[in-house]
């Protein structure tokens, strides 16, 4: 492992570590928003699904990673770093927090793996996605002991966080990427190269 | 809390969190949510812990009652410490109670260490690579400039007669931009600087594990399995 991250440049270290913040703060704006939503949603029972909806946001980082450097273990380990930072940026739920980077990472990663890093498009990014959401729903269940309730509920759950991880994830991140990687941004990344 | 080392903390925490994951322990939620609530009180300004119990309770009750109103075997009950509670809310009370153990857990661990005392034990312990150090501390300090950059961005499309939502590609794209020149800039300057992933390495403090580390680790490890079996 210590190995394997040894290879990585400071560059990138930095890249995917300031990514991570941007989604970090975007998703902390969306947050207050998921808690008043939640709070409307309670006298229902259906605050568990206010974050559902901006759930996809989460996998953005370690999908732009993936998709921009393609190199393995890009999309986990920024998702790693994306929750270390995340605790020290005010993320209350502290080192458990990083269990859900490892997970959510994991599941973006099998996108890329999918065809052996060797190019990204629409079907790894999509694939990504799917994973991403089976994964993060699984431990989910877990660590918020949901599989006491009801199939419909955990099926609504299931449905939202998939179609937001469609669209942030997979739509939004293809749509960034390429229009950066027209304008010359990341012409030092594989993805650079890839479009020219 | 201050004086532990941040990597036995962070792991002894971790472990702890998924311990209460992997069970529906009332009593065990309850304990640790007491006791880290009193140590985060003792770290926290009182304002600041005021504030985490008023997050925290928002997310607990919204998680009760949809355990309340949606679980799936809502016939049978029990007794709790001499009340009598129906299914429902025992699971409710399971599910919110767990909230806030997670948020004191983390808490407490957030409010008594910084980023950088992390990375170097990161660093010292576990031989985190140097380039993720110094870069995650990189990173990290870029955080202020992000806000910043995301308003200005949002200024000048307004000063031409442009709007745009929160998350369009529009505010997205310049963001990105910048975080793809920031890195280069930022790694350019500190290789310049003389800074090298390869090369040995002393540090100005030097962070080792001690008994009292291990104290705080057995203690709480064994706590929480005293309490899942009972």
């Amino acid at each position: 492992m210590t190995k394997k991250l040894a290879k990585w440049s400071l560059k990138d270290v930095i890249m995917v570590g300031i990514t991570a913040i941007i989604f970090g703060v975007i998703y902390l704006g969306a947050v207050h928003l998921g808690v008043y939503l939640g709070v409307l949603l309670t006298p229902f029972g259906l605050a568990v699904l206010a974050n559902e909806f901006i759930f996809g946001i989460w996998f953005m980082a370690a999908a732009f990673a993936g998709y921009v450097i393609q190199r393995p273990g890009a999309a986990l380990i920024t998702e790693m770093i994306a929750a270390l930072l995340e605790v020290f940026m005010g993320n209350f739920y502290g080192p458990i927090v990083f269990v859900s980077g490892f997970v959510q990472g994991i599941g973006t990663e099998a996108g890329f793996m999918s065809n052996g890093y060797r190019r990204a498009g629409w079907p790894q990014l999509i694939i990504g996605a799917v994973a991403a959401t089976v994964t993060s729903f699984i431990w989910g269940i877990v660590r918020s002991s949901f599989s006491g309730l009801q199939w419909q509920l955990l099926l609504s759950i299931f449905v939202i966080r998939l179609l937001s991880a469609l669209l942030f994830s997979a739509v939004l991140v293809k749509i960034v990427c390429d229009r950066l990687a027209k304008m010359g941004v990341l012409n030092s990344y594989p993805i650079g190269t890839a479009q020219q | 809390m201050r004086q532990l080392n941040p990597t036995v903390k962070f792991s002894a925490i971790l472990l702890a969190g998924l311990i209460v994951s992997f069970q529906n322990n009332l009593l065990l939620n309850l304990v640790l949510l007491g006791l880290f609530a009193l140590i985060t009180a003792v770290y926290l300004p009182i304002l600041k812990w005021l504030r985490l119990w008023l997050w925290l309770s928002l997310a607990a009750v919204g998680v009760f009652f949809s355990g309340y109103f949606f679980l799936q075997e809502k016939t049978g009950g029990g007794q709790w410490a001499g009340w009598q509670l129906s299914a429902q809310t025992i699971y409710g009370l399971q599910l919110a109670t767990r909230i806030y153990c997670f948020g004191f857990l983390g808490a407490s661990f957030a409010a008594t260490t910084t980023l950088t005392a992390f990375i170097e034990s990161l660093q010292q312990q576990l031989h985190l690579p140097t380039q993720f150090a110094y870069g995650i501390m990189a990173a990290f300090h870029v955080a202020p400039l992000i806000p910043q950059e995301y308003r200005q961005t949002q200024l000048s499309l307004w000063s031409r007669g442009l709007s745009a939502p929160w998350l369009s590609t529009r505010l997205m794209t310049p963001l990105l931009v910048k975080s793809v020149r920031w890195s280069e800039v930022l790694a350019t300057a500190m290789i310049s600087r003389g800074f090298t992933a390869e090369a040995p390495r002393t540090h100005f403090k030097k962070y080792q594990v001690q008994w009292f580390d291990w104290l705080f680790f057995s203690g709480l490890i064994i706590l929480t399995i005293i309490l899942s079996i009972f």
